[in-house]
C-alpha cells in the first residue's frame, strides 16, 4: 500500500491524457487514448485489403505479395496462454505480494508463483521465521494434506492467497515449498523436509522474504 | 455489437486480419478491456485474491494496447475457436498481462534448496484472504478536477467549446469531428493537444 506522500505526488500528476479523460467526464480511456490505440494496434496487426483490377493482377502480384509481407511482418510468438505441469518442467516457487509488488507488508496477501512438473502435483508451504516461529500455510491443520496443483493452481498462481497478518509478525523468513508425487500430511512434510527418505519422491524450494511493518 | 460467433463472415474476416472487422472487434470490447486494465479483477472468486489494476493512464494505455496487438496476432486470431463468444477469450489475455505485469514488478528472489535440521512445531494456520478497497480519496480527487474543468470550460471561447463537445461529449472519432468542423484530420489533433495543454495549465494555476 503506497503512502500518503506518494498517492498525493501521484495525483498531482495531471498528463495529457488525464486532460482529455477530465474533458469527457470520464475516468476510462479518452476517445483520443481510444483511437490512438486502435490506430496503432491496426497498422501493426491489419492487413491491407487492396483492389487491383484483373488484368493489372499479373504484373503486379510480386509487388502486391512484396507489398503484404510488407504490411505483415512476422509476428513474435507471444505466451498468451500457460502450460502448466508439463513432463519438461520443473518444480518452482516464487512470491509477490499484491499491495506493493515490490516489498511485502503487514497485512498484504502473499501470492504464491507456482510451476511443476506431472510427476509432483501435490503441495505444501510453511514459512519460518528468524526467531524459529513457524507458520503453517499448507495444510491447513494437522488432519489436512498437501493440496493438488492441477485444480488448485490458475495461470501460473496458487488460487489461494495467505493473508499477512497474525501470528505473522515484521521481519526476515523463510519459506518452504514441497513438490510431491503423493499428498502428504504436516508429519511426513516435517520429515521430508528434515531429510527423512521415508516418503514420497519429492523437491522442496527456500524463497526468503521479509515482512515490513504496516503503513500507518 | 458484432459476434464473431455467431456471424461466420466476420469470422473469416476477422481470422484473415481484414482492417474492418479487427476495427469492429476492437470498438466493441475495449471498454471491457479497460475496465480490467484500470480495475484489476479477482484471481478466484471463491478466495477473493484480488489482482490490482493500472493506476497510471498512460501505463493504462500500454498495456490495453498490448492485450490487443496479443489478441489480434495471427496465432491468436486463429487460436479462438469461434464457438464461444469473444468477450472471455479476450479479458482473458487481458488478465494474463496484468499477472505477467505483477511478477516483473516483483523483487529478484533466489531459490535455494536446503533441509531444515532443527524440529518443526505447528502453530496456527495463517489462510485467509483480505478486502482490497479502492481510496476514496482518489474518487474525491477526480470531482475536485472535474469541477475546476467545469470552470475552465466555462471561459473557453465558442468554437473551442464546440470542439470539445463534438470530440470529448460526443465521443466523435477524429474523422468525424473534421467533418464537422470542416478542418482537416491533422487540425483536429492539434485541437487535441492545445485543449489538454490549456486545461493542464488552469489545473496548475489551480494548485492541482
Amino acid at each position: 500500500m503506497k503512502n500518503g506522500e506518494e498517492q498525493k505526488e501521484q495525483r498531482q500528476h495531471v498528463s495529457d491524457e488525464i486532460a482529455h479523460r477530465l474533458l469527457s467526464d470520464h475516468q476510462g480511456m479518452s476517445p483520443v487514448q481510444r483511437d490512438n490505440i486502435r490506430s496503432h494496434v491496426l497498422k501493426r496487426r491489419a492487413r491491407w485489403s487492396i483492389t487491383w483490377p484483373i488484368w493489372v493482377l499479373p504484373l503486379a502480384t510480386a509487388s502486391l505479395v512484396a507489398l503484404v509481407l510488407g504490411v505483415n511482418p512476422s509476428e513474435p510468438t507471444l505466451p498468451e496462454f500457460y502450460a502448466r505441469g508439463t513432463g519438461d518442467r520443473v518444480a518452482a516457487l516464487s512470491i509477490v505480494c499484491t499491495a506493493d509488488p515490490q516489498s511485502c507488508r503487514l497485512g498484504d496477501t502473499l501470492l504464491f508463483e507456482i510451476d511443476f512438473p506431472e510427476t509432483k502435483p501435490y503441495f505444501a508451504a510453511f514459512s519460518r521465521a528468524a526467531d524459529g516461529l513457524i507458520v503453517w500455510y499448507i495444510p491447513d491443520g494437522e488432519s489436512g494434506s498437501s493440496i493438488d496443483l492441477r485444480q488448485q493452481s490458475k495461470q501460473g498462481l496458487l488460487r489461494s492467497g495467505v493473508f499477512l497478518g497474525p501470528p505473522h509478525k515484521a521481519g526476515a523468513y523463510q519459506l518452504y515449498g514441497l513438490f510431491s508425487s503423493a499428498p502428504l500430511d504436516r508429519h511426513q512434510i516435517r520429515n521430508a523436509v528434515e531429510g527423512e527418505t521415508t516418503v514420497a519422491e519429492r523437491t522442496i524450494r527456500v524463497v526468503p522474504f521479509t515482512i515490513k511493518g504496516q503503513n500507518l | 455489437m458484432p459476434h464473431l460467433h455467431t456471424n461466420p463472415t466476420l469470422l473469416e474476416a476477422f481470422r484473415r486480419g481484414e482492417r474492418e472487422a479487427l476495427s469492429a472487434i476492437y470498438d466493441a470490447h475495449v471498454d471491457a478491456v479497460s475496465t480490467v486494465i484500470r480495475l484489476g479483477f479477482n484471481l478466484d472468486v471463491k478466495n477473493a485474491v484480488r489482482i490490482p489494476g493500472i493506476l497510471d493512464a498512460d501505463q493504462q494505455g500500454e498495456c490495453i494496447q498490448e492485450v490487443f496487438l496479443r489478441a489480434f496476432s495471427r496465432k491468436s486470431r486463429h487460436a479462438y475457436d469461434g464457438q464461444r463468444p469473444y468477450k472471455p477469450y479476450l479479458l482473458r489475455i487481458a488478465k494474463n498481462l496484468l499477472i505477467d505485469r505483477l511478477r516483473r514488478t516483483r523483487p529478484e528472489i533466489s531459490l535455494d534448496t536446503e533441509i531444515l535440521d532443527s524440529d518443526l512445531q505447528p502453530l496456527d494456520d495463517a489462510m485467509s484472504i483480505p478486502d482490497s478497497a479502492e481510496a476514496s480519496a482518489d474518487v474525491l480527487h477526480w470531482r475536485a478536477l472535474r469541477q475546476a474543468t467545469l470552470l475552465y470550460l466555462q471561459n473557453v471561447e465558442r468554437e473551442t467549446r464546440r470542439f470539445i463537445h463534438l470530440r470529448y461529449e460526443m465521443m466523435q472519432t477524429q474523422d468525424q469531428v473534421a467533418e464537422a468542423l470542416g478542418v482537416s484530420r491533422r487540425h483536429v489533433r492539434t485541437l487535441e493537444r492545445r485543449c489538454a495543454k490549456a486545461l493542464r495549465t488552469h489545473l496548475r494555476k489551480l494548485g492541482f
